[in-house]
């Protein structure tokens, strides 16, 4: 068995939601588990996507891995050292070993520089160059990222959407990571260039054996781009999988669910399994299974007392390499 | 109102910040300009004695002369050129307001970024000390120090610099909680840069060198105020040494006597070149924001 | 008689009158410009548009970001405030037989200079023709046009709760005492499936979540029944699971109510869900139009246009799950509104271009093509020869 390179051990970021009152919280606080125990394993050159609906803790999760965070408990072990003990003298090491993209196509992009400079910056930070090896360089990391030389002397601000996104690739490929968290890298991208930049993602993972966590809430995307995938609802994983298996035989209602309501397209279509309401409309239970408000397999066994009382369903094997965190998998007898 | 628009050629250069300026923010800037090279340019002269007159240079003589070809501005009560001791009044605000003005800049982008930038209990701690200095009316402070210590006009700058403090402070904090929110900050620390790279290089200087220019001019303007105002009610400056609230404060006793340019030309000087450095300021400020459109 | 869906030829007025017959709006070669004062340039953001919608048919605009697509609605709506702004085109609006064009007196307030069809110099009394625009539009909006945005959270007044927005609303659309209305909404909001909507009408737009407040907003929308709603973008930035609830909801309604809807958005799959019609939105311009079903094709063999055969091919749809394939993209990047080719606005990107129509579509705009019943397309390719 291949060591992992990032092994995530029951991770939970909790975050106070102080009742603030001029700046000074009062007691009482709530927490908010925008992260609460998950688990799970990339290993190297894999591509692990992480899908689940907005606010269900997926940003919050790839932070924690790139220490941007720090979790409330568990950890983040990247090539088996936990990431918050990585001492001072390693942090720069780590720090270009693994990259994260962030969802916002100008975070990485200071408008006051050029995009030459951006590069450069990075660059500089593992390599030593004169001047004509960092030219060549750049050039270099621009045809990575398929990328007229050109637009080096450019400002961010007159880049275009895909543009932006392949500097900021090429900026993170620039450290030579390892491990990528691409936080909804296409997101913010014009349909038309969402599947360009969806095959470049495809071809430099090939190309350099890189490892991984690609954050998304377009489970289409997800199960073209990744080997594996793993389905997040309200800070919980509730299903991992290959991604083959996920969409041919999905073992919770929720991920389910969301793969109907992402793939009708004909002319009048209803979507079975419809979810009812949305996540935070409904009040999230403290005992049970937190999907089952929205749950239709819940509904459907007229609310059997396994979802309603104890602890929220742990992950469990169904199939060789696929879990489910369900009391009733579907697709597993009836 | 009709308007009209025309297209222009393809290939034609984009217009500098500077040409897309309203006119009158154009003006405000040339008129600030020529305001600050003035002033920085009589402190220059004074500093090495480059003076139409000798400052002291009494002459018994000429006794508050109206304007003439040989004393434009007139002269005062003992006979001195008021055109020498406007010259030479430029030292009694420009070092102290420069003072005041690397105070509040240093001071603010400290707290500015301990409170923006960290977070959590430092910034708790700044924004109640900032808050602190906030609510203390700056003149009922200014005339406590003048009362404790002496009147001191290096003194009375240091607080001037420090009551501004709050003010710059806040700008920075929600320049950086912007750029927080952007996820700027964060993707520049995932890169590997350092904390000091990051808040010297593309914080301070990438994001908030125009605002700290702006305040710069608006201080330089500020120190001007305080200082004529203070050594008009006789609490700043203090004769001999020439200061243009002092001219003020003399001329003021003449004016009865119908010599009124031995007041009015400072005070005119005072109103233009306080006027300069706040429109300056706010010139800047619109060709920054045009800037940052384009 | 048969009905050309590229009102755009229709010329005298008696044609008109046919073939406004039973259509809702006709939008006839609307042509919106703004101006970019840093580069000096117009930014053609609706170019020559034409579409017809009839009642209760809902007509899909779909295209990339910046195409138009909203900039086309809020001309509609009589909403575009900046200058130049609306410059041309008419909108006919039919109701008990009687159709009148909303943009009557237009060409009073502007003038235009072109060259080879390019605008370079235009004049527009914008201030003047708002006001007299407006009082036309002004008994329209809220009782005959309703819309909903993008956003629902921003576009709600975060001062006043939900019910009182609604009541207003109402009380503006309806024409209806304030007690009445209150009762009216409480029904509307139970209508879009809001539970306990007693309750949620004291709340705040900012305490609810997004697909709450979309569905609060398509309540207030349709309360007064209007002929005609213009949804841009309803559940854009929604979780998938959200926007199929909230499309499930406009399907329900839009059989109801027959309300005609001009959907807005750039996701295929709503598109495809909800319109009769669709208008693929390219630069400024619909490049293709018709039928959802013959649009969403997506083939040579169907007269699509190249632009509508790549967009539908880059998506990874069902056919597309082949583990390791990948997307076929379009090449090249969108278009530069202040900056279009002069031919055909894809030609750059266009991969079906052949050596045949190359020399026309890098220098002559193609026309719009009558392809099929109801079906147009901007492309030489389907040149009538
Ligand atoms: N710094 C923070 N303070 C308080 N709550 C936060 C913070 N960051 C995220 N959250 C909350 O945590 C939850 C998960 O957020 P996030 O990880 O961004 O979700 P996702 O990326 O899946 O959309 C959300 O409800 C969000 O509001
Ligand atoms: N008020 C405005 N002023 C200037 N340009 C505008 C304005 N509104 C829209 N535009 C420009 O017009 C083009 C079309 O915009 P829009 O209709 O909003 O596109 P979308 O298809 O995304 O809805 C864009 O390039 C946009 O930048
Ligand atoms: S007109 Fe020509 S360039 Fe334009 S879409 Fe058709 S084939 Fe392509
Ligand atoms: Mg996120
Ligand atoms: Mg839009």
């Amino acid at each position: 068995m291949v060591k992992p390179i990032l092994k995530i051990k029951n991770l939970s970021k909790h975050f106070a939601l102080g009742r603030g009152l001029g700046g000074l919280s009062l007691g009482g606080e709530k927490l908010l588990k925008a992260v609460d125990g998950v688990s799970f394993e990339i290993a190297r050159g894999e591509v692990l996507g992480l899908v689940g609906e907005s606010g269900c803790g997926k940003t919050t999760t790839g932070k924690m891995i790139v220490r941007l965070l720090g979790p409330t408990a568990g950890q983040a072990l990247f090539e088996g050292q936990d990431v918050q003990r990585i001492p001072r003298r390693g942090l720069s090491e780590f720090r270009g070993a693994v990259q994260m993209i962030f969802q916002d196509l100008d975070a990485a992009l200071n408008p006051k520089m050029k995009v030459r400079d951006i590069l450069a910056e990075a660059v500089r930070l593992g390599e030593r160059h004169t001047k004509q090896s960092l030219a060549k360089r750049l050039r270099e990391l621009f045809s990575m990222v398929n990328l007229k030389p050109s637009k080096l002397e450019n400002y961010p601000t007159s880049l275009s959407g895909g543009e932006k996104r392949r500097v900021s690739l090429a900026r993170v490929l620039a450290r030579k990571p390892r491990l990528i968290i691409a936080d909804e890298p296409l997101s913010a991208l014009d349909l038309s260039i969402q599947a360009q930049v969806a095959n470049l993602l495809k071809d430099l993972q090939k190309e350099y054996g890189l490892s991984f966590l690609l954050i998304s809430h377009d489970l289409r995307m997800v199960e073209l781009l990744s080997h594996r995938i793993a389905v997040m609802y309200l800070g919980r994983i509730v299903e991992t999988a290959s991604a083959a298996e996920i969409v041919r035989r999905p073992g919770h209602p929720y991920t389910s669910a969301l793969w109907t309501s992402t793939v009708a397209r004909k002319k009048g279509a209803k979507v079975v399994g419809q979810l009812r309401g949305d996540v935070f409309e409904l009040e999230r239970p403290d005992e049970g299974c937190v999907f089952r408000s929205r749950c239709a397999v819940y509904q459907k066994k007229g609310k059997p007392k396994q979802c309603r009382v104890g602890a929220d369903p742990e992950l469990r094997q169904v199939r060789k390499g696929h879990s489910v965190a369900c009391h009733f998998p579907l697709g597993k007898g009836k | 109102m009709r308007h009209t628009f025309t297209q222009r050629k393809l290939d034609a250069a984009a217009p500098h910040p500077w040409k897309r300026l309203r006119r009158m923010d154009r003006a405000f800037i040339v008129y600030g300009l020529v305001v600050a090279v003035l002033v920085v340019g009589c402190y220059l002269c004074s500093l090495v004695g480059w003076l139409p007159y000798q400052l002291d240079g009494m002459d018994l003589n000429h006794m508050n002369e109206a304007p003439s070809l040989g004393h434009p501005f007139g002269t005062d009560n003992m006979g001195r050129d008021i055109l020498t001791r406007i010259i030479a009044g430029t030292q009694a605000f420009f070092l102290p307001g420069l003072l005041a003005i690397v105070i509040a800049l240093v001071g603010g982008s400290l707290a500015g970024v301990l409170g923006g930038y960290y977070g959590g209990f430092t910034d708790k701690l700044t924004s109640y000390l900032l808050n602190v200095i906030d609510s203390i009316p700056k003149f009922v402070l200014l005339l406590l120090v003048i009362a404790i210590f002496k009147p001191d006009i290096y003194f009375i700058m240091i607080i001037v610099g420090a009551t501004n403090i709050p003010t710059v402070a806040s700008f920075i904090k929600g320049k950086i909680l912007f750029l927080k929110g952007r996820d700027f900050i964060e993707a520049a620390a995932a890169l590997g840069l350092s904390d000091l790279r990051i808040i010297f290089k593309h914080i301070l200087y990438h994001h908030c060198l125009p605002l700290l220019i702006i305040q710069a001019t608006l201080g330089m303007g500020e120190a001007i105020l305080i200082e004529a105002s203070l050594s008009y009610l006789g609490f700043g400056v203090q004769e001999p040494m020439a200061s243009w609230g002092n001219l003020v404060a003399a001329g003021n006793n003449y004016v009865l006597q119908g010599v009124f340019y031995y007041a009015a030309f400072p005070a005119l000087v005072i109103m233009l070149a306080i006027l300069g450095f706040y429109l300056l300021g706010d010139g800047l400020n619109n060709l920054f924001e045009e800037e940052e459109r384009g | 008689m048969v009905l050309t869906r590229d009102g755009a030829r229709a010329t005298s007025n008696e044609q008109l009158a046919t073939t406004m017959m039973n259509a809702l709006l006709k939008v006839q070669n609307l042509r919106t410009y703004f101006f970019s004062k840093r580069s000096g340039r117009f930014i053609r953001a609706v170019d020559d548009v034409s579409f017809e919608m009839r009642p209760g048919e809902t007509f899909g605009l779909v295209g990339e970001s910046g195409s138009g697509k909203s900039v086309t609605a809020l001309s509609v709506m009589g909403l575009v405030r900046d200058e130049p702004g609306v410059l041309a085109g008419r909108v006919l609006y039919q109701e008990n037989g009687k159709s009148v064009n909303l943009l009557e007196g237009l060409p009073n307030y502007v003038k235009l200079e072109q060259r080879d069809a390019e605008v370079t110099r235009l004049s527009k009394d914008n201030t003047n023709w708002l006001k007299a625009h407006d009082v036309k539009m002004k008994p329209l909006r809220g009782r005959k046009f309703s819309m909903i945005f993008q956003n629902p959270k921003s576009s709600m007044n975060p001062y006043f709760t939900i019910g009182d927005q609604i009541i207003e609303s109402v009380m503006w659309g309806c024409r209806k005492k304030r007690e009445e209305a209150k009762k009216q909404a409480v029904d509307w909001l139970r209508r879009v499936y809001i539970d306990l909507p007693e309750r949620r009408m004291q709340e705040y737009s900012f305490n609810l979540s997004g697909g709450m407040c979309q569905r609060a907003m398509i309540a207030m929308a349709l309360a007064c029944r209007p002929k005609l709603l213009i949804a841009d973008e309803p559940t854009t930035g929604l979780d998938a699971t959200i926007q199929s609830v909230i499309v499930d909801l406009l399907l329900e309604l839009k059989r109801e109510l027959k309300v005609a809807i001009l959907l807005i958005t750039h996701n295929i799959e709503v598109i495809g869900r909800l319109s009769d019609y669709i208008g693929v939105m390219y630069a400024g311009r619909i490049m293709e139009s018709g039928p959802s079903d013959t649009v969403l094709k997506g083939r040579r063999t169907a007269r699509n246009h190249p632009y509508t055969i790549g967009l539908l091919q880059s998506l990874p749809g069902e056919d597309q799950v082949k583990r390791g394939a990948r997307l076929k993209a379009i090449a090249g990047d969108v278009p530069d509104v202040t900056d279009l080719p002069v031919g055909c606005k894809f030609y750059p990107r266009c991969a079906l271009k052949t050596p045949r129509v190359d020399k026309k579509c890098k220098t002559q705009e193609p026309p719009v093509f009558k392809v099929g019943k109801g079906h147009t397309c901007r492309c030489w390719l389907y040149t009538t020869k």
